[in-house]
């Protein structure tokens, strides 16, 4: 009885329909947790493993580096940047912009180190299958996500921030390139 | 039946007042029935702001109305004030009326140190009402979670930490009840179930708070400029807390369905030995399963974030997967011994679903499990992380837990607690029965809504609007989104009927409710049937149909989001 004190001897055996539906669960999660490791090994979508610490002024600077070392041009004022293939590219959140604008190409991996001058940000890139589906990460001042990603399509990519960040936050938006 | 002259006596040579309720058989303390009472008011006081709050929050997000979009910083702070007031004030002190309840009548027992309990509640309440302070007169528009280094006054932090002071002391003041229960002979072998769920609640809340107090301590002296903070270690321990309380909730809503289940139908545990184990569970792993929220985060090796969210968190979920079963084949077992054999199904067609307890219970169940838990488990999977990550599909998850699922589910009992603690009759009847169904459909449509916005077309949460006027780069949602969201607000629409329903309800049953006088027979028009007797051989098919459907339905759930991933471009 939910409410009174259980009889004096409650521990008793399972009856065989509890039991039966308490292993077929605990199978199915252990197939969950092994599903997990299947993930990492065969398939292409994983959570980011790899950040490293860093002070956001020393972060800016390697930035500003990278930028003036592989900048073809600008949008409103935002640098448009090529990075070498297989290489490394910075991406910078501060209130409220994406610094700069990546320009890749598709099939190519590149190593997208991801962090922010100021607060916590969301990069959230939208639209990367026939303008549906997103791809979000934390982007945390004081440590670089290191997100080894290979665009698969081609276009100019809608870049958002959806953690909020600051009063204009629903302003905050970028760009992503990849051609062939 | 004894009067209530013989009640009194009877409760003094106990050594503490109290009156014998009449439907249940048990004694309430006095000092217990007050307490409860008052913490429950209190909910409501602070499900009204967060619900009023609601109103402009989910009218901004419903793009055809759009209500504050010319004014992000009011829809800001009201979002701030929104979590606040639901997810930590609602919730906590209707938990606390819950603990008390729990603590005190099933053991026929007096509350021990009343004074202590409204010291707890007085804390609480001034925590509460810092809180809103400093976040309505615009001085803290940062989030319920305020994540480091975002300006935040110290205030903010100082709110949360009264707050979980007294909610500690609550916590106290329960264990302090259950031990002197036993010590002083009141009941005899092991607790019953429900004492059993809130000790749950209890324990994980006290494991929890202990890491507010990590979180918030340190927050409160980085907000003064005396201390060093790191972003990443706030996160992590804020989520210690903030994921720890969803399991408080969790234990006391499934506290909640026992109870209502037994006074609705008379519907006793199968198995006790189960039903413990399911709780134990959660005890031992759920504070360990945290890491769901940080998953595509920096600063968290990739081992650590998949040995936290599967063998740790699973073992949590299994305790779910028990409750999920052993409830609805306790209400089968009970409604068979009524009669009710025909076929599979008839003893859930001929349940109590006019009971608004009843309703709001089962309701909590169904919603919780199909849409809540299984969204829960599939986003928390492996990679899917990258595709909800901060998308609106992370609200949508949760309205299909905390709300769906604890806030129907505390809807729901409020209808027997009303008369059988207040002793006041129910007002307005009519409306109370279809409450939890427009609760319900609502909350339902607008977390289905909001998680196919986000999911499939990456809306973010917490923005004013998605039109992106004025910021450097356009941005451009499909018409589809523009469509979900608008089926959001008409969800939301029907979730603020039901809810003012429920807050008219309780408030005019408070004021104007017709005394029920002790010693007064039924008030309740389904009545808990004498509890019936385990049966040697269980006869459950109803519930095997539920659970196997149920399973298939988690796992198509899991099977559509892993798909998804294969729509990303590969990344690690
Ligand atoms: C009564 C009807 C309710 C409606 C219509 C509603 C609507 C919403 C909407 C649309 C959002 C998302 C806003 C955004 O991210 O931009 C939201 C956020 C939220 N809601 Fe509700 N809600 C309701 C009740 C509740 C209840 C009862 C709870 C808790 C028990 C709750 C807890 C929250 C929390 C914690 C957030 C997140 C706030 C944040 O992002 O900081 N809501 N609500
Ligand atoms: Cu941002
Ligand atoms: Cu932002």
């Amino acid at each position: 009885m939910a409410l009174r004190v259980p009889e004096v001897v409650w521990w008793k055996p399972l009856h065989l329909v509890e039991r039966t539906w308490l292993l077929v669960s605990a199978g199915f999660l252990l197939l969950l947790s092994a599903s997990m490791v299947v993930w990492h090994a065969y398939l292409p979508v994983d959570n980011p493993g790899t950040s490293y610490k860093v002070a956001p002024e020393q972060f800016r600077a390697a930035a500003q580096a990278f930028i003036a070392q592989y900048r073809v041009g600008s949008e409103h004022g935002v640098a448009v940047v090529r990075p070498p293939e297989g290489g490394v590219a910075y991406l910078m959140a501060s209130r409220f912009q994406w610094t700069p604008i990546l320009k890749l190409k598709k099939g190519k991996t590149y190593h997208i180190y991801a962090s922010s001058l100021d607060v916590n940000h969301g990069l959230s890139l939208l639209g990367v299958f026939q303008g549906e589906f997103s791809m979000n990460f934390q982007v945390v001042p004081g440590y670089i996500n290191v997100l080894t990603v290979t665009p698969a399509s081609t276009g100019e990519f809608e870049i958002i921030c959806n953690q909020y960040c600051g009063l204009a936050h629903h302003l905050m938006s970028g760009r992503l390139i990849v051609t062939e | 039946m004894a009067s209530e002259a013989g009640v009194l006596e009877l409760g003094q040579r106990l050594g503490f007042r109290s009156r014998v309720c009449q439907v249940t058989g048990l004694r309430v303390d006095w000092a217990a029935e007050r307490l409860i009472t008052v913490n429950a008011v209190t909910a409501v006081v602070f499900l009204l702001v967060g619900g009023v709050m609601a109103l402009f929050v989910s009218m901004t997000r419903w793009p055809a109305v759009g209500l504050l979009s010319g004014n992000p910083e009011l829809f800001y702070r009201f979002l701030t004030a929104h979590g606040m007031n639901m997810l930590v004030y609602w919730i906590i002190f209707f938990e606390v009326a819950g603990l008390y309840f729990g603590g005190a009548v099933p053991l026929n027992a007096r509350l021990v140190t009343p004074w202590l309990a409204w010291l707890g509640y007085a804390l609480m309440l001034a925590g509460a009402l810092l809180g809103n302070a400093t976040v309505l007169s615009g001085r803290a528009d940062v989030m319920w979670d305020a994540y480091v280094p975002l300006e935040t006054p110290p205030a903010f932090f100082l709110s949360y930490i009264i707050f979980a002071a007294g909610a500690l002391v609550a916590c106290y003041v329960f264990f302090a009840t259950v031990i002197v229960a036993k010590v002083e002979g009141r009941y005899r072998g092991s607790l019953p179930l429900v004492t059993y769920g809130f000790a749950t609640a209890a324990i994980i809340a006290v494991v929890t708070l202990l890491g507010g107090v990590f979180t918030f301590v340190p927050a409160f002296f980085w907000s003064l400029g005396l201390m060093h903070e790191d972003p990443e270690a706030y996160r992590l321990t804020i989520w210690l807390l903030g994921h720890g309380t969803q399991q408080i909730n969790l234990a006391a809503m499934v506290s909640v369905w026992y109870l209502v289940a037994y006074l609705a139908v008379g519907a006793q545990p199968v198995s006790e030995k189960l039903s413990r184990l399911a709780f134990v569970l959660y005890i031992l792993f759920i504070n360990l399963g945290s890491v769901h929220h940080l998953l595509v985060d920096p600063g968290l090796s990739r081992s650590f974030k998949y040995w936290n969210t599967s063998y740790a968190m699973y073992a949590a979920v299994l305790g779910s997967m028990i409750h999920a079963f052993s409830i609805p084949a306790a209400v089968e077992v009970a409604q068979r011994a009524k009669g009710y054999t025909r076929g599979l199904f008839e003893w859930l067609r001929k349940a109590p679903w006019g009971n608004p307890a009843f309703a709001g219970a089962a309701l909590s169940l169904l919603g919780f499990g199909f849409i809540g838990g299984t969204t829960g488990v599939a986003f928390g999977h492996g990679p899917t992380s990258i595709l909800h990550h901060n998308t609106i599909a992370i609200p949508g998850h949760f309205h299909a837990t905390v709300v769906l699922g604890t806030t129907l589910a505390f809807m729901g009992v409020t209808y027997y607690v009303l008369p059988l603690v207040c002793r006041r009759k129910v007002v307005g009847w009519r409306l109370a029965q279809v409450q939890p169904y427009i609760f319900a459909l609502g909350v339902a449509l607008l977390a289905v809504a909001l998680m196919n916005a986000g999911a499939q077309f990456g809306v973010p949460r917490r923005v004013v609007s998605i039109a992106y006027q004025g910021a450097p780069f356009p941005v451009h949602f499909p018409a589809a989104a523009y469509r979900a969201l608008n089926l959001a607000g008409v969800g939301a629409v029907l979730a603020l009927v039901g809810g003012a329903l429920y807050i008219g309800i309780a408030v005019s049953t408070l004021i104007w409710g017709e005394r029920i006088p002790a010693g007064a027979g039924p008030v309740m028009e389904q009545q808990a049937e004498e509890p019936t007797g385990a049966e040697a051989r269980l006869h459950i098919p109803g519930t095997v149909v539920l659970v196997s459907v149920f399973l298939l339905f988690f796992i198509g759930v899991l099977v559509a989001n892993m798909g998804s991933l294969l729509y990303l471009w590969p990344v690690h």
